[in-house]
């Protein structure tokens, strides 16, 4: 891996397992002050996404962990 | 690489494949001497899985350097089986878009985020700017109030106010931002504090909350 000339602080530093390990609890977290979905109707680039995604602005969200997030969502 | 395009392509969650093809396209610009960092609602998604992104993850870039057109067509190009669309701007590989945008734009003095995949490292706009700018596209910017922007705000908040947020968070820093004149949304960032935190109590107090 070639790193980052840019500094980063030890407490900015991530690793992949330790952002694996905190999603749920954040997605839970999250979902207690917003509705579980919340992607813009439209913004830049849609032309684009919606022909990629059949019509919406990107790819289902089909997290394991959360098979609620698959459900339809309200407007 | 064959590696890292196995990966990607065998990642069926989103979040975690956006991440990756982030990783895979930020070590090819900085083996080139380019320094990419991620923007925008991707990387919100990136700090929260708050289901906010769409099929694209924007990426600025810091440092003395931004590549050119030619430069990103050859470095992208690199990819096997990569699409463009838009001049060189928009790229896609297993059904995710990348965007290659422009210098950077933001105003905390802190540093980015690193995030490390299995296939490369990937820098974040810091989470301050992150967090005040999308508090400013909610409460403040033409309309004066974006739901999902909001939302969006609201669990970015959550996030920092709860620790469960991936890095660390200055608030003094995230105020300085506030009342920038780029944003003055110092009042509208209090509100969503004020909000999210009322809401969380009430998660702690057992009376909440979202259906």
């Amino acid at each position: 891996m070639t790193d980052s000339t840019l500094f980063v602080r030890p407490e900015r530093c991530i690793t992949w397992e330790q952002w694996q390990a905190g999603r749920a609890e954040r997605r839970r977290l999250g979902n207690l002050v917003a509705p579980a979905v919340i992607r813009r109707k439209q913004s830049e680039g849609d032309e684009y996404l919606r022909e990629t995604y059949g019509g919406e602005r990107g790819p289902p969200f089909n997290k394991a962990f959360d098979p609620s997030a698959d459900a339809p969502q309200k407007e | 690489m064959q590696r890292a395009l196995a990966l990607i392509q065998a990642e069926t969650d989103l979040n975690a494949k956006a991440l990756l093809l982030a990783g895979l396209v930020s070590e090819l610009f900085r083996e080139h001497g380019f320094e990419p960092v991620v923007v925008g609602g991707s990387a919100i998604e990136f700090y929260t899985d708050g289901a906010y992104m769409s099929g694209d993850t924007d990426i600025c870039w810091a440092g003395p350097r931004t590549p050119t057109m030619e430069q990103r067509e050859t470095i992208m190009r690199q990819i096997p089986g990569i699409r463009c669309h838009g001049g060189g701007k928009s790229w896609q590989f297993a059904g995710l878009w990348v965007d290659l945008l422009g210098e950077i734009d933001y105003l905390a003095k802190k540093e980015f985020a690193k995030f490390t995949t299995p296939i490369g490292k990937v820098m974040i706009i810091p989470v301050e700017d992150a967090l005040v700018g999308r508090v400013y596209a909610a409460r403040k910017y033409v309309s004066g109030y974006n739901e999902k922007d909001d939302d969006c705000a609201k669990k970015l908040m959550t996030a920092v106010l709860t620790s469960s947020g991936v890095v660390a968070f200055d608030w003094d820093e995230a105020y300085r931002v506030a009342g920038s004149s780029k944003y003055n949304c110092t009042a509208e960032f209090d509100a969503v504090r004020y909000e999210v935190e009322t809401e969380l109590a009430k998660e702690q107090s057992g009376t909440n909350l979202i259906p």
